[in-house]
This record gives structure tokens, C-alpha cells and sequence, in this order.
């Protein structure tokens, strides 16, 4: 999902122009510009990666166009075609380190808010033209433009880039020049910018939308999109003569031919189709799944592998939300009573059995950013008692719920999700015991939002997105409290909390907006709106065993099998003869090794659990 | 056969109308230094009436274990079966399979599938028949006003009607659902007023019918006021069409109410109800016994109540043969 939103944002970035700009032989590059790169980053690929090969996987429905912007274009299978763009720039996964993509080298202007990228004059689209600094240009002018009817984008690039100037280097190559409206410490986050093929797209007008329903953009990334059967699937080609294919980043990786996404509406039947071998693999995240089925199958006969690979990366804020102006909400203490009355723990360790983890507390997994002394508060109904007696909330009525002033203490959890209900029934049986009524509603989920950003919720369970950089404003500013349509659902309206996030916003360096970081975090620790629940430090695939992979599965940043991500993707690769094998195999019924793996790399407190 | 599925469906009303008595997690009987208490009867009493350190609901089973190893005079008596619809017992992991202690096994939250089964029947039942009563009510009024009172009014009426049943209902439940804690009175209301135009038609047809008689001619010659014509001429004489009407009405309601909790738009959890099940069915295939009851229960209820709607018909007009045998 990080890596999603990355991307999302960062092809944000990615396609801003500066119509006003024409000058480009006037302009002078600054003389004294420090130009950085990292030549050192090894391939995350293995060298006994064999190329070639088709895999097929499945989404859940057909994408309504093949634009990655505008209306009806932000399903989830956008995520493969953005996964084919590139960027400037890109953040290993691992070390969190910069890395050069379509930009040699950058270099940081005093001013605090402009970078300069040198440009690789190997990067070609996908039709052979190369890609030139009027491309990058030209994404700004793209997504700026009313045409593309993406408010959204409209707004981001127009707020946040002020413009982009192109250089001409003497006998070298084209630079360009992102500016950001406000200086910011992820400079090279904030512009890093993906191209829009000036050549295919030129001057946008209303038919936009139409015309580009089905048009296949030409790229920068490993693959292409080259077959679109309608309502069925969507085939993905390897460009064998693709140009970044030496870079060291990218050896051993990228290596099956064909990557076909079959449409399967529903998991239970994409399920189906693996074991029969309809789908070559799939990721598990519901636990039913994963665990063995009773009979022989494919997975007993081994032809089918398991495996669990934990990750490292934020996490969502993935808790429920107390809506502060709602009636006992208003007592600090009874916010307070009701996170001591959760027993998330019996939901882990008792249903969900399945290494799901607490989660501590908002803003986990982002290394430095996270407060590690934040600990969630555990389910102890003494100490949920003598708030909630501190609190008046002393009598209980003849259903054990605690009644002040002849009201029962009661509470409306909005929820969405289905497959939340069997949690919420145990926090909601447990949460009696202390007294509290909590009603579940479920709702449609575009309601559900609705309700919580008009602030009609009393309990709204939510799961943020992830941004790169934890983000607190919108959640937690008094300017976003009491008012409808903003996203401050716990109506946070502190003065102290303004000041912090306003600190953290503009800190000079890396370490004051740390401080200011874990000061917000603590703040909203104290405060007791948000009680976080569960995270899940890992992600699950199954696969047919000719799928292989490197000795570390992933990344850091993997949150699946990842198949063009610039970053991530494309370490596994497809053994022929081992296919040839288990298919002879499954003909004459036998049986070879079963495997299920866990791949602990990147697993945060291992002896911890 | 007939017999077969009276009986079941006698059972299946018998053993949910005395459901506290022999699956509830509240003990019936519970004897403490001395007293006597009756859990079953009474709202809630807290651990500590019974000496124990909590304020909540008493956990009947751990106090009787404890009880009985104390081997003091103090005791419990549980129901045959000591889970009430809402306990969640997580000791295997969820959903579990039928074994000696839950006889069908629990659903995915970890709760006995028989205890919601049957409980869950019990709440589909009375609003089931919360529901006809409603909608006859309002079905009723509109048919005799249509066909007693003036023809401009009937004419108005019928096309508000026409308006009225192209509303989709199921949108509008869902929006309610969306909008507000879906309350028992409210799904009963929200099904009716949307319910009873065809019924409403139905009647009227009826009602035209019977006016056109000589008696009631008669009747209306002599002056007497139309309640009075609707009242002692016109509802009897129709009373019979309505009465075989009814149990068909039943089946549809008992569907409606489990299609709606199925989608998630009926009662709100911790509710039991049929559509529940079926729904957590669903999600996890490999628990057949979680669907299995509803299934069976639904064969059984639906089936039963067709065969007494056809004997009421049969009765009724003897020449109608297309029966279910």
C-alpha cells in the first residue's frame, strides 16, 4: 500500500510543466550545483534468476479505462500501470536510501525548494522517442490541466510545484529544475516527478477523457501493457531491448516474459482457480485460506507453495476513532476508560490466532519518526473502573451498562468492513464488563465516510492511508475540528497540538521534526481518542513452486508480489524445467516436497513475540 | 408428509418460544448461602450477588465449576445447553466444528450456531408477524377507502400507488441501514410501508367485488354508514380470501428478513438471526454447519407454511387442486 501511494505520488509529482517558461537557451544551470548519485546500490535480484516464462495472477475487476488519471481511473490495477512509469529518482527499500532512476544525479539548490536532476539520454519510451526534459515539463501542463477532471491533481501539482525549468548542459545532458512552492525536507520526495509523453498526449482539450479511454501510453518501465481482452484479462510484455535493463539495480530482476492479469470477481473462486493452476499465484491475507485445507491438494501434493514474509514499513493508523464532541467523549477519562476496556489481545491471541500484533500506538514503522515509548493502553478493567468512577459514571443500570444522570454509557461503532464484525463482537462483549454499551453499525463504506468526515460518528473505525512522512495536520488541527468535511474525526482541537504540528511542518532538520514527531504522538497518546488495534507485520503468497524466488523473498518495502515496481519489483523468476516437472507430477498424481517458508528477514522484534 | 413437516415446524415454534429454558448461558436456578435465584427470569445479576469480585453479568458456568470444586452447598443449574446466542466462547478457534459441547458447532465470532439458530428464528418469527399486522392494517384502510369512498379519491390514491411501487425497496433499506442503527420496530415499519400497495390492490379488487352483490346493495339502500357496511358485510365476506393470503405473506417476510441480514443492512450484530448466519456462511465456505441449519431451517418453515396456506386454500374453494404433496 506504501509503495502504492509512493507511487501515486510520486506520478503526481511526476507531470508538471511551467507553461510560462520558453526560455530554455536563456537559462543558466547555477555554476556551483553539488551533484549527488549512488552508484553502490546492489541488485535485489538473484543471479540464478532465469529469464522468461508467463505468470498469470487475477485482479478482482476490470479496469473502467486505461487512463491514470481523471474519472473512473483509480482502481487498483492503475497500481501496474503506474508500477511501469518511472521517476526521477527512487527510495531503496531497504536502506532508504536515494537512488538514480530516469535522473543520473541531483543536486539541492540553497533556496530550500528547488532540485536539480541531470537526466539519463538513455531513458527511451516505450515507442522508441526519447524522453526529454519537455516531457517532465510537460507533467506539470498535463496535470494542471481542467481537462484531465482530476480536481485532485489539479490542486496538488498547482500547490505544491511552482515550476520546472530545463537546462541544456554543455555537451552533456538536459537538466531540469523542479521548484516547490514551500521549502520542505523531503525536497527530493516532493519533486520527484515522473514524464508524460508530450508526443502522445499533445495539446489536451475536452475530448480527453473519451479519447484516451483505451490508449495504451507508451512508458518508461520494465514492461508494457500488450494485450487488453476486454473484461477478461490484461496481458503485460517484457521489453527485451529495454533501456535501463544494464543498470545494476536492475540485474536479475524483471525477468518473466509475460505477467497476464486474469479477471476472477471474488477471492474464495481466485482461490479455486490456484489450485487447480488457473492462477500461478496469489497473495493470502485472509487467514481461512492459508491455513491447510482437510483434504489432499494441491498444496499437500507440493505442487503449491506457502509463503509468509514479514516486512518493515509504516503501518496504518488502524484504530478507532472517538469522536470528542460526542456526549461521555468529552471526559478525557472516559476516553480513556473505554481504550482500557478493549481487550484486543484476546481478539489476537483468540480469534485471530494468527501473529496479527498490537499495534501501539499512530505513526508506527517509520523508523526514527516512531515514538517507541508509546505503548498502547492494555485491557485492565481495574484501571477502567476507577476512571470511569473518577468520572461520575458510578451506577450501573439493570443491563450492567453504567448510567450518569439517568443516561447509559453507550456508543455507536460505524464500521464498514464485514470482516471486522467478529472483532468488534469481542471488544464489544468485553467492553461490558466495564460497563460501556457499544452498538455496531455496520454501513456502506462510502457512507461510513461520509458520516466521519460530517463528524456524525460517535466510534468510527478507520484505516489511514499511509503517507510517506507521518502527516498530522488534517487529522489533528484545530482548524480541521467541528467542521464537516474535513478528516479531524476525533475533533481534536488543541492550542498545544497546533503548535507542534506547526513545528514539525516547518523544523529546520531531520531531528528537531523528529522531536516534534514524537511529541505529536505523545500528545495524542495522552489525549485517548484514537485506540490503535492491529497491525500485520507481514504479508502471505501462494504460488505454484516453479515461481522462484531470491533468497530474501523481499524488501523491506514488499507488501506482496511486486511486478514492475522500479523499487521492489520483479525479483522472482520462473524455472521452466522445474514447471515441466511438477506439471509431469501432477499428471501421474505424485507428490513432491511441500514447502511452506517464512522469510524473517526483515521481521522487526523477532524474540519480541 | 404433511405430517412430517407440521410436526417439525410445530418443534421448531415449540423449542424457540422456550429457548431461555434449555439454551441460555443465564443458569435457571442458582442456590447461594441459602438464597434462592432465578437468572433465567430476572435482568442481570453481577458477579458480586454471588460472592464474586466483578460487577458484570455472572459467568454462570465458571461459578459453577468453582462450586463444585469448593463442594460447598451452594449450586447452579445450568440449561442442557449453557450458551445463550451472544456468548462468544473462544476456547477452540473459531468457527468450530459440532462436537459434544456445541452441537453445531460455534460461527466465525466463536458463538453456538444452534443457540442463534434458534433464537435467531424467534426474532425472524415475531417480526414476521409483527409485519403482516402492520401491513394488513395500512393494506386494509387504503383498500376500503379506495373502493367505499368517493371515485376521484379511489383514482388519486391508485396512481399514488403506481408511484409508490417503483420505489426499490432494498435501496431504500440499505440507506436507512447507512443513515441509522437499524432497530427492530423500524425494519418491521420499513417493510411494510413497502409491502402493502400490491396487497392493498389485491383487496380492493376484492372489495369491488363483493359491493356489486345484491346484499350489499341492500344494505347500502337502507341507509346504513359505510363503516358499518365495511365492518359487518364486506370484512367477513372477504375474511377467507385474507386468511389464505397470509401464510404465503409469512415465507415472504421470513425471506426478506434473512436477505436483508445477509447483506448486512437488517438487525445490527450482536442480533442472531438467520441472515447472519447465512452471511458468515458465505465468508467462510469450508463451515458448512454454519449454513447447513438455516438451510434446513428454511426447507422446513417454508415448506410447512405453504402446505397450511394450500389446506387453508383447499378449504376455502375446493376445485383448486395444484397442491405440494
Amino acid at each position: 500500500m506504501f509503495r502504492w501511494l509512493f507511487f501515486c505520488q510520486a506520478s503526481l509529482f511526476a507531470l508538471a510543466l511551467s507553461s510560462g517558461d520558453r526560455s530554455l537557451s536563456a537559462a543558466e544551470l547555477p555554476s556551483r550545483l553539488k551533484w549527488e548519485t549512488l552508484d553502490s546500490a546492489p541488485s535485489l535480484g538473484s543471479p540464478f534468476a532465469k529469464v522468461g516464462g508467463r505468470l498469470v495472477t487475477y485482479i478482482e475487476s476490470f479496469p473502467l479505462t486505461l487512463r491514470q488519471v481523471g474519472p473512473d481511473s483509480s482502481s487498483s490495477f492503475r497500481r501496474m500501470l503506474d508500477e511501469n512509469d518511472m521517476s526521477l529518482v527512487s527510495l531503496h527499500p531497504n536502506d532508504n536510501v536515494w537512488m538514480p532512476m530516469l535522473a543520473t544525479h541531483w543536486a539541492f539548490d540553497p533556496d530550500g525548494r528547488t532540485v536539480y536532476y541531470r537526466l539519463n539520454p538513455k531513458a527511451v519510451w516505450s515507442d522508441n522517442q526519447p524522453v526529454k526534459a519537455s516531457d517532465y515539463k510537460y507533467t506539470l501542463e498535463f496535470m494542471r490541466s481542467p481537462f484531465i477532471q482530476s480536481p485532485w491533481f489539479n490542486e496538488y501539482y498547482t500547490k505544491t510545484i511552482e515550476s520546472i525549468q530545463s537546462f541544456q548542459e554543455k555537451n552533456g545532458p538536459e537538466v531540469i529544475a523542479v521548484k516547490l512552492t514551500n521549502p520542505t525536507l523531503d525536497r527530493l520526495y516532493m519533486t520527484n516527478l515522473k514524464p508524460t509523453p508530450r508526443h502522445f498526449y499533445g495539446p489536451l482539450d475536452n475530448n480527453f477523457v473519451t479519447k484516451f479511454n483505451w490508449l495504451i501510453p507508451p512508458n518508461v518501465g520494465p514492461y508494457i501493457l500488450s494485450k487488453v481482452d476486454k473484461g477478461q484479462r490484461l496481458v503485460f510484455t517484457r521489453k527485451a531491448d529495454w533501456w535501463a535493463k544494464d543498470m545494476v539495480y536492475f540485474k536479475h530482476r524483471f525477468n518473466v516474459n509475460e505477467v497476464v492479469f486474469k479477471v476472477v470477481r471474488d477471492i474464495q473462486i481466485a482461490f479455486e482457480y490456484l489450485k487447480v493452476g488457473e492462477v500461478d499465484a496469489m497473495t493470502i491475507p485472509n487467514p481461512d485460506l492459508w491455513k491447510p485445507g482437510t483434504g489432499e491438494d494441491a498444496f499437500t501434493k507440493g505442487y503449491i507453495h506457502k509463503l509468509q514474509a514479514y516486512n518493515e514499513m509504516p503501518r496504518s493508523d488502524y484504530a478507532l476513532i472517538l469522536n470528542q464532541v460526542y456526549g461521555p467523549f468529552q471526559d478525557k477519562r472516559v476516553r480513556e476508560a473505554l481504550a482500557f476496556a478493549m481487550n484486543v489481545d484476546r481478539v489476537i491471541n483468540e480469534l485471530l490466532r494468527d501473529g496479527y500484533q498490537r499495534l501501539q500506538g499512530i505513526s508506527q514503522g517509520y523508523g526514527p519518526y516512531t515514538q517507541p515509548r508509546i505503548k498502547a493502553r492494555p485491557f485492565d478493567l481495574t484501571k477502567a473502573d476507577q476512571l470511569l468512577k473518577q468520572a461520575g459514571w458510578v451506577e450501573r443500570n439493570a443491563d450492567g451498562i453504567r448510567v450518569k444522570d439517568g443516561q447509559p454509557l453507550t456508543a455507536i461503532l460505524s464500521y464498514s468492513q464485514s470482516t471486522m464484525t467478529p472483532r468488534f463482537l469481542i471488544l464489544q462483549e468485553d467492553a461490558r464488563k466495564a460497563g460501556f454499551d457499544i452498538k455496531l453499525q455496520q454501513m456502506d463504506s462510502a457512507m461510513a465516510f461520509k458520516s466521519y468526515r460530517d463528524k456524525l460518528h460517535q466510534i468510527a473505525f478507520m484505516a489511514w492511508s499511509v503517507p510517506y512522512r507521518p502527516e498530522y495536520r488534517s487529522r489533528f488541527h484545530s482548524s480541521h475540528a467541528g467542521k464537516p468535511q474535513t478528516s479531524n474525526f476525533s475533533n481534536t482541537a488543541s492550542p498545544v497540538l497546533d503548535q507542534l504540528i506547526e513545528e514539525y511542518e516547518f523544523a529546520s532538520d531531520d531531528r528537531k521534526r523528529i522531536e516534534k514527531a514524537h511529541a505529536v504522538q505523545h500528545f495524542v497518546f495522552e489525549d485517548a481518542s484514537y485506540i490503535p488495534l492491529f497491525e500485520v507485520p507481514y504479508y502471505r503468497l501462494a504460488y505454484w513452486s516453479w515461481i522462484q524466488f531470491p533468497e530474501v523473498s523481499g524488501t523491506k518495502s514488499s507488501d506482496g508480489l511486486s511486478y514492475f515496481d522500479s523499487a521492489i519489483g520483479g525479483l522472482f523468476w520462473i524455472d521452466g524445467e522445474r514447471q515441466k516437472a511438477i506439471l509431469a507430477a501432477r499428471k501421474r498424481s505424485d507428490r513432491v516436497t511441500p514447502r511452506t517458508w517464512v522469510d524473517e528477514s526483515f521481521r522487526l522484534n523477532k524474540a519480541g513475540k | 408428509m404433511r405430517k412430517i413437516f407440521g410436526f417439525a415446524l410445530l418443534l421448531l415454534v415449540f423449542s424457540s418460544v422456550t429457548a431461555e429454558l434449555w439454551i441460555n448461558s443465564r443458569a435457571l436456578l442458582v442456590r447461594h448461602q441459602g438464597n434462592w435465584f432465578f437468572p433465567v427470569l430476572a435482568p442481570l445479576y453481577p458477579g458480586q450477588t454471588f460472592g464474586e469480585d466483578y460487577a458484570w453479568e455472572t459467568d454462570y458456568r465458571a461459578l459453577q465449576k468453582k462450586w463444585r470444586n469448593l463442594a460447598t452447598a451452594d449450586f447452579v443449574v445450568l440449561p442442557p445447553i449453557p450458551f445463550g446466542p451472544l456468548t462468544i466462547d473462544l476456547t477452540l478457534p473459531p468457527p468450530s466444528p459440532p462436537d459434544t459441547i456445541h452441537l453445531l458447532g460455534t460461527d466465525s465470532t466463536g458463538r453456538d450456531v444452534l443457540a442463534r439458530f434458534i433464537y435467531g428464528f424467534r426474532t425472524a418469527a415475531l417480526l414476521g408477524l409483527a409485519y403482516l399486522a402492520l401491513t394488513w392494517l395500512i393494506a386494509l384502510v387504503i383498500a376500503l377507502v379506495c373502493a367505499l369512498g368517493p371515485p376521484w379519491l379511489d383514482l388519486a390514491l391508485q396512481r399514488l400507488i403506481e408511484v409508490w411501487t417503483i420505489i426499490p425497496f432494498l435501496y431504500i433499506a440499505i440507506a436507512i441501514a447507512s443513515l441509522m442503527m437499524m432497530q427492530k420496530y423500524l425494519l418491521v415499519l420499513v417493510l411494510s410501508l413497502f409491502s402493502w400497495p400490491n396487497l392493498s390492490l389485491y383487496l380492493r379488487a376484492l372489495i369491488l367485488q363483493v359491493k356489486q352483490l345484491e346484499y350489499m346493495v341492500a344494505a347500502d339502500l337502507l341507509g346504513l354508514p359505510r363503516w358499518r357496511i365495511a365492518w359487518a358485510h364486506i370484512l367477513p365476506s372477504i375474511g377467507p380470501a385474507m386468511l389464505s393470503l397470509i401464510p404465503f405473506q409469512l415465507t415472504a417476510a421470513l425471506v426478506v428478513l434473512t436477505s436483508l441480514d445477509f447483506l448486512g443492512f437488517g438487525l445490527p450484530p450482536p442480533e442472531a438471526s438467520w441472515g447472519d448466519l447465512l452471511q458468515q456462511a458465505l465468508e467462510k465456505p469450508q463451515a458448512w454447519w454454519i449454513a447447513a441449519p438455516v438451510l434446513a431451517g428454511l426447507f422446513v418453515f417454508l415448506t410447512a407454511v405453504t402446505m397450511i396456506g394450500e389446506a387453508i386454500r383447499n378449504k376455502q374453494n375446493p376445485r383448486q387442486t395444484q397442491n405440494y404433496r
